[in-house]
């Protein structure tokens, strides 16, 4: 069951995804939340953001959309309240998703969180639809994403994850862009920008209007993402969108993830993620495959010929 | 999380349904749960429904039929299982040296103010309840509340009690204290004469435990999660636009 990524040893590929796992701290009343590989924090960004109106949520044919809008506590808080909190119930290396309007926003939190022993990676958030500025801005556009990239990869002495969004023409193109910036990983996909309509009132349900799309909806967009980047780079790379059981964590590690994030579904069940990790070894065996590394791309004909 | 059986579900009023499930663990007036409303993703989101009682392992619900999930919600028979998130937020304080006190409830807002009104006729309590509704046919809980309170009454079109809404009745306000429950501009009315009380909020929830900051208010201590730090607040905390 166990990965290496990014220099460490994961007991297991399943990492809770941004937003959908706060700090963590709500889950550990529910499992303990050593079982996981891995988990990462809700987006931090320099000062603390109240994020937007509500309602924030809506429930969509095989998902949801939401426009929290990076709602957070703030860097210090996070550092000073949170971090100390988690550490008495999680003691591997976690994830900080980071995000912030400019570049040096994003900077400012990467220099404050260098020093917490951990964070194991920082996620670098190019992706958030529910923000004006900043946030996708940067995931859709290949220059800004490979200045921010360079940039935090020069202030961070940790692992830089970075978390592509799937509202781009070609995926591919940004990814090799922030693979030559210096991402030692990369996160995909975020969410899909969508609305849902409130026919009685004839208005938006979300009061942001557009939210994110999550959930088994994406997940056949989140594999082809996954599928066509793996191709093109060679940095690892957490895949995610829409996984709900271990089949569907599997069909992102035979697309080429090392490992897999699961959100929306921790929302729906608080138990999903130790429940994916329970099922793994028995589904790795039922394929047939002696190990998950072993699995790993395992889709890609190029594999099948070196097979 | 637990599995909790469905003992009965049947029409309780108009559009509104009474849902008793067993296998429950105990809660306190003003908390709620999430109910997942089928397996497989038909339903995305778990649905919060508040207590309307909780005695040994059983629980109360009262719903009202909006859309999809409590639509389907009406199909279920006893003896038919439902995944449930227990005990969620923080329900009401009951203080027991205070002892005039009112309960405000408008549609809905009046189902979790029968678990409150028993406990607080448990503590020696008799508080007086106001109860909105639309309509005669809508209004529900009267006789079940007229054992532990006093219960006045008001509907939109006058077919029962007195005619209007129930923030316009006075006499509440003669209480020193009060446990409001109902749609926002209720609230609203009832916070701009006093804020002597306590108010259970509602928004749409993606979790009901605190992860997803999808219920987030803006309070005068700062952003609450309705979820999780309420759905009960002190009505002095909270901010009116
Ligand atoms: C803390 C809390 C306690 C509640 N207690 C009760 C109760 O005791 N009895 C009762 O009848 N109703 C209660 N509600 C409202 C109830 O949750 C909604 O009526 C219900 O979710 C509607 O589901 P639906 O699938 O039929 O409607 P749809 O409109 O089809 O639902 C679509 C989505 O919107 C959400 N949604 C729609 N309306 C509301 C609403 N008013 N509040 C929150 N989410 C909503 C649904 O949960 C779902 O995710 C409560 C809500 C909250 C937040
Ligand atoms: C409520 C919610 C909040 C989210 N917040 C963040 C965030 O702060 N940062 C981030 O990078 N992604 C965020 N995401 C995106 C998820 O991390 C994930 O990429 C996406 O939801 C797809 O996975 P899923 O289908 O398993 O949910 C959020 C998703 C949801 C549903
Ligand atoms: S509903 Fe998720 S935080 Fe309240």
């Amino acid at each position: 069951m166990t990965v290496s990524f990014l220099g460490w040893t994961l007991d297991n590929p399943i990492i809770p995804a941004s937003g959908t796992f706060g700090f963590g701290l709500e889950y550990a009343s529910f499992f303990d939340l050593n079982q996981l590989g891995s988990l990462t924090t809700k987006a931090i960004t320099a000062r603390p953001r109240f994020g937007n109106p509500t309602p924030r949520i809506a429930e969509v044919p095989g998902g949801m959309l939401n426009a929290i809008g990076l709602q957070n506590p703030g860097v210090d808080d996070v550092i000073e309240v949170i971090l100390p909190k988690l550490a008495q119930v999680f003691q591997k290396p976690i994830i900080a998703n980071i995000a912030g309007s400019v570049v040096e926003e994003y900077l400012e939190v990467i220099d404050k969180l260098n020093s917490e022993p951990q964070i194991g990676a920082f996620e670098i958030n190019i992706s958030c639809p529910n923000v004006q500025e900043g946030g996708m801005v940067f995931g859709t556009n290949a220059t800004l994403a490979s200045d921010l990239v360079r940039r935090s990869k020069q202030h961070s002495r940790k692992p830089l994850i970075v978390k592509l969004s799937p509202n781009v023409t070609n995926i591919v193109d940004i990814a090799r862009a922030v693979e030559d910036a210096g991402a030692d990983a990369l996160s995909l996909i975020n969410t899909l920008v969508g609305m849902a309509i409130d026919r009685e009132k004839a208005r938006p349900v979300l009061a942001n209007k557009f939210g994110g799309l999550s959930g088994p909806a994406i997940k056949p967009v989140a594999l082809r993402m996954v599928f066509q980047v793996f191709e093109q780079v060679s940095i690892p790379i957490i895949g995610m969108g829409g996984v709900m059981t271990a089949e569907d964590a599997i069909d992102f590690i035979l697309a080429g993830a090392t490992a897999v994030g699961v959100g929306s579904a921790n929302l729906r069940d608080p138990f999903a993620c130790p429940k994916i990790i329970e099922a793994l070894p028995g589904l790795i065996q039922h394929l047939g495959w002696s190990n998950i590394k072993s699995m790993i791309g395992g889709a890609h004909e190029k594999r099948h010929h070196r097979l | 999380m637990s599995r909790l059986v469905v003992q009965s579900n049947q029409w309780f009023a108009d559009k509104v349904y009474q849902m008793v499930l067993s296998g429950a663990k105990p809660h306190e007036p003003g908390q709620f749960v999430m109910v997942e409303i089928s397996k497989g993703i038909d339903f995305f989101l778990r649905r919060p429904f508040s207590i309307a009682d909780s005695k040994n392992d059983r629980l109360t619900l009262l719903y009202k039929v909006i859309g999809r999930g409590t639509s389907y919600m009406t199909t279920l028979i006893p003896g038919d299982t439902l995944d449930v998130l227990e005990q969620l937020g923080n329900g009401f304080r009951i203080d027991p040296n205070r002892q005039d006190v009112c309960l405000i409830g408008g549609g809905s807002g009046v189902f979790p103010l029968l678990g409150l009104a028993r406990r607080l006729h448990e503590r020696g309590i008799r508080p007086t309840a106001f109860l909105g509704f639309d309509t005669k046919q809508s209004a529900c809980l009267i006789s079940e509340l007229s054992r532990v309170c006093q219960v006045a009454i008001t509907t939109m079109d006058g077919t029962l009690g007195e005619m209007g809404n129930v923030c316009l009745y006075q006499a509440m306000y003669q209480h020193s204290y009060y446990y409001a429950v109902g749609p926002m501009a209720m609230l609203k009315a009832i916070a701009q004469k006093t804020t002597n009380g306590q108010m259970s909020l509602e928004e749409r929830m993606g979790c009901g435990f605190g992860a997803c900051m999808g219920c987030t208010i803006m309070t005068k201590k700062g952003p609450a999660q309705i979820c999780k730090d309420g759905p009960v607040f002190s009505a002095g905390d909270l901010i009116w636009e």
